[in-house]
């Protein structure tokens, strides 16, 4: 589904992505940990190209995204994004929210859009909030509305930037359970969490990113009971 | 607190900027009391804006009118420091005491009586009118049905609202006769109304501009030019006689001639009197 | 010295005359300004720098030189330029719309910029182009937190349409200055002409008041 190859990506003098490769398949869910600075929220932003690529290549279902005359925003219609803080619209209501994109960019009518749009905010147990605003939701509710927006889009891949990282503990829970549903659904996801829990239960494989580079890659078992390399066990001790 | 202690100091700074600013005008019109008293030196205001009686050359304030006071005021036995403030300006200066004397091509007449006083005469003038070459022209009433530019507050622009209506929507009016003489030459006006001196020393000065001047002795009466004081000032009576003066003693001919390349016709401004 | 209240009776028409025309020009600057502003803003933000060069150096001009230069230029350069007569009311339309749209260009820059990347990123991420998110995410919540920086411009213009008395604009100004001329006086006509503005400010200040309260509740 994903194949990265030798991805670089460098800030002006920093390089922050080294040479990454990695594949990812349909129905896999892959978790990407490791310490800050470490380059994974950019490795994750660089498949949908919310950051340029300075080198490699990043394919999607065989198709080179990273070739200038491929049109971004229709891969992105099949790549969806969970984003730390949220990045609802707060001047449209929830509901307006997730009906925005599929009629301005698939072009299906109000009504269609209104009914999977409540479909999925009842998916993600939401259903009665379709007409309030971003604002008078908790941080929990909002990270919902902002998986169901993204799901509006009937994306094939769906990537989830450190989707509870900015939720108060006793909301991790319900975001969490939304995304263990998806995964048994068989959507295809990337995950960049510091969540073990979710990646011991869920994940298919566990990605450990250090400095730019991918430090280890197995199983979940494997890499929380048996890390090999010392940087693995270094950060895995200092976590769990 | 630092947020706070800034404010005030802002504040405090700029309450006494105000106030030595106000202080300072307290201090010069009292100064020119004490001078004036003392007969030394006059604060005398002026539009530079209306050659050849004053205008600018670089930053000296030069004209027949610079020279003409210069001379009558040292034959009153004072120094003259002459500032240029603006036409508007002058009356309000004037009436408000703070300048001793205004010389600025100032027609003398019962309205402006009524708020100052005036010297004798000293000079003879005419509004005329400023028009293109090829324009029809040729009087004071062919002037209706036309856009006509003046400078605002002048004898020019009271002739030619005595001709089309107090405040008429064809007469445009201007802070300087520079400005309206530019409206004319872009086609705003079809004509100026001004002192004859201005226009025709403008189109003597400017053959390209493809301008001429026409005069009417039926609409435009002769006006005469005098120094105006604050009603009552103690200066009108020396310096009447300083004017005088100087017409007894060719000094007033040496500077006409010098400005206007003829002899002047003193007889006609001392009938005045 | 008493005050002059006869004169003011007596300019009373011309002074209603000359509020009338300085409403319009206001209005219509700031209609122009605004659209204007709007276009020179986005312009001038664009990625291409070569393409932004004309919309940057158009701001710095046009606040980097004074208002009344401006209208000099205008009524007796420009204006004539086109028409080969001039026009007071025509060049002082041009003059404050050009002037204001520069300062309104930055409004709304600063309005755009302040609206957190993340809102974009989550457009875009959608499959939504620039432009849809321009229009449909960034530029609705950008145009609430421009009403303030605006109505402030709009104030200043209306004031600042005064200027418009050197190229004898018949607007309230230029009246005023004529009753000065006139009568010699400067409290009654300007202290007149400063409580009419005053009124104007006022009521304008009102009506973008209840604006932004009702933006804020939707």
């Amino acid at each position: 589904m994903i194949k990265v190859e030798n991805l670089k990506k460098s800030f002006g003098e920093n390089d922050v992505l080294k040479n990454i490769n990695a594949i990812v398949s349909p129905r896999e869910v892959v978790v990407v940990i490791g310490p800050s600075g470490s380059g994974k929220s950019t490795f994750l932003r660089c498949i949908n190209q919310l950051e340029t690529i300075t080198g490699g290549h990043i394919f999607i279902e065989g198709l080179d995204t990273t070739d200038k005359k491929v049109n971004i925003n229709k891969v992105r219609t099949e790549v969806g994004m969970v984003f730390q803080h949220f990045n609802l619209f707060p001047h449209k209501t929830v509901l307006e929210n997730i009906m925005l994109a599929p009629i301005k960019v698939r072009r299906i009518s109000k009504e269609q859009a209104s009914q999977r749009g409540m479909e999925l905010l009842k998916k993600v147990g939401l259903a009665e909030k379709a007409n309030a605003y971003p604002d008078s939701l908790s941080g929990g509710q909002k990270q919902r509305v902002a998986i169901a927006r993204a799901l509006a889009m009937e994306p094939k891949i769906m990537l989830f930037d450190e989707p509870t990282s900015a939720l108060d503990p006793e909301m991790v829970g319900e975001v969490l359970e939304v995304m263990k549903q998806l995964a048994k659904e068989g959507m295809t996801m990337v995950v960049v969490t510091h969540e073990m829990g979710f990646a011991k239960e869920v994940g298919d494989r566990v990605i450990f990113m250090d400095e730019g580079y991918i430090i280890e890659e197995n199983i979940p078992s494997e890499i929380f009971n048996n890390p090999q390399q010392e940087r693995t066990k270094a950060f895995l001790s200092k976590v769990l | 607190m630092k947020k706070v202690s800034f404010l005030v100091f802002a504040m405090v700074a700029s309450l006494l900027l105000v106030m030595t600013g106000c202080g300072k005008d307290k201090e010069v019109s009292t100064t020119g009391k004490e001078e004036e008293s003392n007969g030394k030196t006059l604060r005398i205001v002026t539009d530079a804006n209306y050659a050849p009686f004053e205008y600018l050359e670089g930053d000296k304030i030069v004209g027949f009118d610079v020279d003409f006071i210069n001379a009558v005021a040292k034959e009153a036995g004072y120094e003259v420091k002459l500032e240029s403030v603006g036409w508007d300006p002058i009356f309000v200066e004037i009436e408000g005491k703070r300048a001793d004397v205004a010389i600025s091509a100032i027609t003398v007449n019962d309205e402006r009586k009524q708020s100052y006083d005036f010297s004798v005469p000293y000079f003879l003038s005419t509004n005329k009118i400023l028009v293109p070459e090829d324009s029809d022209i040729k009087s004071g009433d062919e002037l209706k049905g036309n856009v006509i530019a003046v400078q605002t507050g002048t004898t020019g622009q009271e002739a030619v609202e005595k001709l089309l209506g107090k405040n008429h929507k064809d007469i445009k009016k201007f802070e300087n006769n520079n400005l309206a003489i530019q409206e004319l030459l872009k086609g705003g006006a079809s004509a100026v109304v001004a002192d004859n001196t201005v226009v025709e020393e403008y189109v003597k000065n400017n053959p390209d501009q493809k301008l001429k001047v026409v005069e009417d002795s039926k609409s435009f009466n002769e006006e005469f030019y005098g120094l105006m004081f604050p009603k009552g000032s103690e200066l009108k009576s020396e310096f009447d006689k300083a004017v005088n003066a100087i017409y007894e003693n060719g000094k007033y001919a040496e500077i006409y001639k010098e400005w206007f390349g003829t002899d002047p016709d003193i007889e006609t401004l001392k009938a005045q009197q | 010295m008493s005050f002059r209240w006869d004169i003011i009776f007596e300019y009373a028409p011309f002074l209603l005359k000359g509020t009338l025309l300085t409403i319009g020009l206001s209005v219509s600057s700031i209609l122009i300004g605004t659209f204007l502003g709007l276009l020179i803003g986005l312009g001038k933000i664009m990625k291409n720098k070569v393409l932004a060069f004309p919309f940057y150096s158009y701001v710095t001009v046009f606040r980097g030189t004074p208002l009344l230069v401006q209208i000099f230029l205008i009524h007796f350069g420009i204006v004539p330029f086109f028409t080969g007569e001039t026009n007071a009311v025509t060049a002082g339309v041009i003059a404050l719309s050009l002037n204001a749209a520069a300062y309104i260009a930055e409004i709304f820059r600063a309005g755009i910029q302040s609206i957190d990347k993340g809102q974009m990123e989550g457009a875009r991420s959608l499959g939504m182009t620039h432009i849809q998110t321009m229009i449909h995410v960034v530029l609705p919540q950008a145009f609430k937190r421009m009403i303030p920086p605006l109505g402030n411009e709009f104030i200043v213009l209306l004031k600042d349409s005064s200027l418009l008395c050197v190229i004898a604009a018949p607007e309230l100004m230029y009246w005023g200055k004529a009753m000065g001329s006139q009568y010699f006086k400067v409290w009654e006509p300007y202290l007149a002409c400063a409580f009419i503005y005053l009124f104007l400010t006022l009521i304008l200040s009102f009506v973008l008041n209840r604006l932004e309260r009702r933006l804020k509740t939707e």
